[in-house]
């Protein structure tokens, strides 16, 4: 089941969440990300750069970017289990890797605007891939507890304890109805 | 009559199933309910996980396409432009829908005379006057008496908190002088009858684990096991049987195991929704009925409708709080609700101002919609300079009845068991159309009455994964040629059967249905027991 491999996810990487100003994309190249035998060092590090183009980090750095978190994981194991998947995202990260060997760089050479252009150039060239890659990280990175308060939700799930509405007082919503009421019945009598 | 024989057998434990089910608990028949699905499981609800958000795109997912689980069938919407969605459970999509309650006008049963367009009802709005008020107290409905938009009745608790995005959208309706309303909903203002009060967590769709939400296995199911009622679960039924007599005998289904069983009744009553309902009784053939039983009409099947649905997004200069409170309520306007023939479309559309949404909801395009949200810096744009600050108005449009939308079997596609899978065949018709248009542009009036400082997002096509109300596919009326039900919901061709869900729907109104299926579940029951004495004649 997903929801028990996130689970499982969230424990392992539950100190992740760190400041941006320490996640230039650069550093995010020669991090440690997960082990997997579906690809490469070199398509792994391609990944989680572009994560990082997907969803900037933001608000002078209070906000991460997607490769801040275990989206890269989430990908991984959104895809381990599915051979489709599997040969999809394998043949995009092929593609980029291509790219970037046409680049004569390493990926922690790319500046941002390379960067930008490489998730420009594979949004035109691989659509299906993109399309799945980029709806994977907005799911991966927007299930993160940590996220959620930072656009004023709770962190933790939304029941039992929900949020705090008040009840609105009695007096003000007839002041409020009083013109809807003035106006007089406004269905058809049969 | 087999050893395993009952009086009735409602094949369905839904909304409607459960509301017929209550009606008839009193006659002291022996009564069986067989359901598909099984009960939810309530100490495990998506909304009291972390990951909440995940489920809505997986096994919580209001699409039984994308959820597929083994109770679930598949739907073929290819050739549609709305994909149906639903629950499968005790329950049924009372578990993940949205709770808006709104009833017919009276003006909805009489749209040919009024209008001139579809056909009228056989029944008006004071003949299921009393069954909505009853329905209210069984399922805890909150809201404010006195709406000029609806004749006089009572309902049994106050309204929901509008909160601040509620609010904001009423200063906008009250500058330009229109109507609104705070919403009817099946969700508590307080505490009722067992069940706790709404806690404002706004993801109704992940299952209401404080019970505020009115699920009929909350409600009505609990009254009905006490009534002796027998529930057999994750029994999916096949074909219903026809007797040499011309009555249905009962019906074939799949137990829990996957074998075939046959069971036996006097009285059977089809509550399994408006793509369902068709769906098993177009299965159901036999040399009396090739095309499906009780289809001498021919229009088992046609006149799906499903409220196609549009929005307008604006954006104000403080925070919305757009998540807090149920998804789907907060106010509703029938400004636009009533024919008026300056317009440029007959009949009419609400406009509904629930909350807003999630993050991963708000990025992968809004609730019912796929539409990624651009990546980069266009991304971070939308998310910290639009999405806390958003509050948006639904339109929700009357949806005319159309031979060609329509249920069909698949002839290749088929669920676990083997049973064909619906296929649906819809299209948006251009008197919609002309009401997305006129309905977006007034909701784009209202925001900016409210203090919106930019129009983000305004009408388009009908959201694709909002199928929600199904309606239509075995209409009622008093002319056999013409209908597939009666006025009370005994099927013209076979009297031993009845069909109490959406699919009786003559036209769809322009509100949420749930609160009139049910209505119309009691009522049938109650012609039942008032008939019961010539029921077959």
């Amino acid at each position: 089941m997903l929801c028990l491999v996130r689970e499982e996810f969230k424990v392992e990487h539950s100190g992740v969440f760190c400041a941006a100003n320490c996640l230039n994309v650069g550093s995010l190249m020669t991090s440690t990300v997960s082990t997997t035998n579906l690809w490469n060092s070199t398509q792994l590090a391609l990944l989680k750069g572009i994560l990082a183009q997907l969803i900037p980090s933001g608000a002078n750095g209070t906000i991460p970017s997607a490769a801040e978190f275990g989206v890269a994981d989430f990908v991984i194991q959104k895809v381990s289990d599915k051979p489709d998947l599997q040969l999809l995202f394998t043949q995009g990260l092929e593609y980029l890797e291509t790219l970037l060997q046409r680049s004569e760089k390493t990926a922690a050479e790319l500046s941002n605007e390379e960067w930008i252009a490489l998730v420009s150039q594979l949004e035109k060239s691989q659509p299906t891939f993109f399309e799945m890659l980029l709806r994977t990280t907005y799911m991966g990175y927007y299930s993160e507890s940590a996220i959620r308060p930072l656009f004023g939700l709770s962190a933790g799930p939304t029941q039992p304890e929900g949020y705090l509405v008040p009840a609105d007082d009695p007096v003000e919503l007839d002041r409020m109805l009083e013109p809807v009421r003035q106006r007089g019945v406004c269905y058809r009598e049969c | 009559m087999g050893q395993d024989a009952v009086d009735v057998l409602i094949v369905g434990a839904g909304a409607s199933g459960a509301a017929v089910a209550y009606s008839l608990a009193d006659m002291g028949l022996k009564i069986l309910c067989l359901e598909q699905g099984d009960w939810v499981d309530r100490s495990n609800l998506p909304s009291t996980r972390k990951d909440y958000e995940l489920h809505r795109y997986d096994k919580f997912s209001c699409d039984p396409n994308v959820r597929k689980l083994p109770q679930d069938y598949p739907i073929n919407s290819e050739n549609s432009a709305i994909t149906p969605v639903n629950y499968n459970a005790v329950g049924g999509s009372t578990i993940n829908y949205l709770g808006h309650w709104p009833r017919f006008h009276p003006s909805d049963f009489r749209v040919k005379t009024l209008d001139g367009v579809a056909d009228d009802w056989p029944i008006d709005y004071d003949k299921l006057a009393p069954y909505y008020d009853l329905n209210s107290k069984i399922m805890g409905i909150s809201g404010l008496s006195g709406n000029p938009s609806y004749p006089p009745y009572d309902i049994p608790l106050p309204p929901i908190p509008l909160g601040k995005l509620g609010k904001t959208l009423a200063k906008g309706f009250n500058q330009l002088g229109w109507h609104w309303w705070p919403s009817d909903t099946s969700i508590l203002s307080r505490d009722y009858q067992g069940r706790n009060r709404c806690v404002n967590a706004g993801t109704c769709d992940l299952g209401c684990a404080s019970g505020a939400k009115a699920s009929v296995d909350l409600t009505y199911w609990p009254l009905l096991l006490e009534k002796r009622i027998q529930l057999r679960t994750n029994c999916r039924v096949r074909e219903i049987m026809l007797q040499p007599n011309g009555k249905a005998g009962g019906v074939l289904y799949y137990d829990a195991d996957g074998n075939l069983q046959e069971q036996n009744a006097e009285l059977v009553i089809m509550a399994c929704n408006g793509v369902g309902t068709p769906r098993i009784m177009l299965n159901s053939k036999s040399k009396e009925f090739p095309d499906g039983i009780a289809n001498r009409s021919g229009k088992l099947g046609k006149n799906l409708m499903f409220h196609p649905l549009s929005g307008v997004v604006g954006r104000f200069t403080e925070p919305m709080e757009g998540f807090k409170g149920p998804m789907a309520c907060s106010i509703i306007s029938q400004e636009f609700y009533e024919t008026d023939p300056s317009r440029d479309f007959v009949r009419g559309y609400g406009l509904h101002g629930g909350r807003f949404t999630t993050p991963m909801t708000f990025a992968l395009g809004g609730y019912g919609i796929d539409n990624l949200m651009p990546w980069g810096a266009e991304h971070r744009r939308q998310f910290d300079e639009i999405y806390p600050y958003c509050a948006g108005l639904t339109i929700v449009t009357e949806d005319l009845p159309l031979e060609s939308n329509a249920v069909t079997l698949d002839p290749e596609l088929t669920d676990g068991d083997g049973i064909p899978a619906p296929k649906i065949n819809y299209q948006v018709d251009e008197n919609t159309q002309r009401m997305f248009a006129h309905g977006a542009a007034r909701a784009e009036e209202v925001l900016l009455a409210a203090g919106a400082k930019s129009i983000v997002a305004s009408g388009g096509d009908a959201w694709w994964r909002a199928g929600w109300h199904l309606m239509g596919t075995a209409r009622m009326g008093t002319d056999p040629e013409n209908s597939v039900v009666n006025d009370w919901g005994q099927c013209h061709d076979v009297k031993n059967l009845f069909i109490v869900d959406g699919s009786i729907f003559v036209t769809s109104a322009a509100v949420n249905p749930t609160p009139t299926i049910q209505a119309l579940a009691l009522y049938i029951g109650d012609s039942i027991k008032k008939n019961r004495n010539s029921l077959f004649c």
